[in-house]
């Protein structure tokens, strides 16, 4: 009787947590749509999700969005982020001649700019950050 | 019917790929054996050899993409949570995050220029640092494709996540906050991962300059980028 019990108490627990996820997703959505919509109307060459990310982060600023209205959904969905790509990345098959022939002559401005962003970053902040904790002494 | 059947079978396929391959990766612990690689490889392979196109994938594709645009905006939220450390450190950061990205996109696409690679590679690769989601968007702004943008960004995401510690350490990079930029920066989330390893501010530091170089990219890209082409 307890198992069953706390078979049924589990399955609300889990259905309040579903539909927790899901509303806190319901909202994801609308921002990302608002962000979208304006990005469209007023023919600005942005990605509307970038828009939508300025938009949260500015609701979140404000104290008009709480935290935990989103935790919820946005530490899955962040988690499992990667899924997103592999149906994008699958439309590779239709470039595969391309990469047979082309894909010796990626390597070189791959490798070079990744040492390079790592570089320039890298020094530049500990340049900057060197000198002010310097100044701070 | 047909096609309602093709499209339930390969949202199927791909998410008991995805989830297999999630369990690889966790008991393998190859860094570049990714789940999204993985699945990638397994998913073409099984569709070429039981004679699916894309065509009949793309269906399916809509549906399983759904969601990424509100788990992007969710960026916003490890933002913000970062928002006391971001504040302290600002100048430096926006200066190393401007420096970073101007200059590995400028190399990206010069030498890629120079490889002779045709406008469409080049475009593509304009992006390969930023996060996959945000990457996408911006390559179907300037003429690239977002699935080589995507194959582009993880390639460097898993570059930087096997080279860049002993990079930044080989060119002497040691405050903290330096390389967790530099490795959020070149590498966004695989470098993300990678860097938490070293402490709570580096990891910290990697999730703000990830997100922090998508928008500004996004910002310069339909400008910097046509004028390089």
């Amino acid at each position: 009787m307890s198992a069953f019990r706390r078979f049924f108490s589990c399955k609300e627990n889990n259905l309040r947590k579903t539909l927790k996820i899901a509303g806190q997703t319901c909202l994801l959505w609308v921002i990302y749509y608002a962000g979208t919509w304006i990005v469209n109307y007023f023919h600005i060459p942005l990605p509307g999700s970038v828009l939508g990310i300025i938009i949260l982060f500015v609701l979140l600023s404000m104290g008009v969005i709480k935290e935990q209205w989103l935790s919820a959904a946005v530490n899955p969905l962040l988690k499992h982020l990667a899924f997103f790509f592999i149906p994008i990345a699958v439309e590779l098959m239709q470039w595969g001649d391309l990469f047979i022939k082309k894909g010796h002559l990626l390597f070189l401005p791959l490798v070079v700019s990744t040492l390079v962003a790592l570089l320039a970053t890298g020094g530049v902040v500990q340049l900057l950050t060197k000198n002010n904790e310097n100044s701070e002494e | 019917m047909q096609n309602t059947t093709m499209t339930v079978f390969t949202i199927f396929l791909t998410i008991s790929i995805y989830f297999i391959s999630l369990k690889i990766y966790q008991k393998i612990k190859v860094p570049f054996l990714t789940p999204l690689l993985i699945s990638t490889t397994a998913i073409i392979l099984i569709l070429i050899s039981s004679g699916v196109t894309f065509e009949q994938y793309k269906p399916g594709k809509a549906i399983m993409t759904f969601l990424l645009g509100p788990a992007t905006v969710g960026l916003a939220l490890p933002l913000y949570l970062n928002r006391q450390l971001l504040r302290k450190m600002l100048i430096p950061i926006l200066i190393g995050i401007v420096s970073g990205s101007i200059s590995t996109l400028t190399t990206a696409v010069i030498l890629a220029k120079l490889s002779g690679l045709d406008a469409l590679l080049v475009a593509s690769m304009a992006t390969k640092s930023i996060t996959a989601p945000i990457a996408i968007e911006i390559s179907r702004i300037i003429g690239g494709d977002p699935a080589i943008a995507v194959a582009f960004v993880v390639f460097t995401g898993t570059l930087g996540s096997m080279i860049g510690t002993s990079f930044l350490s080989l060119c002497k990079i040691n405050s903290p906050v330096a390389r967790g930029l530099a490795m959020g920066l070149s590498a966004h989330g695989q470098g993300t991962a990678t860097i938490l390893q070293e402490g709570q501010l580096q990891g910290a530091m990697a999730g703000v300059a990830m997100a922090l170089s998508a928008i500004f990219v996004s910002f310069i890209a339909p400008f910097y980028i046509p004028w390089l082409l």
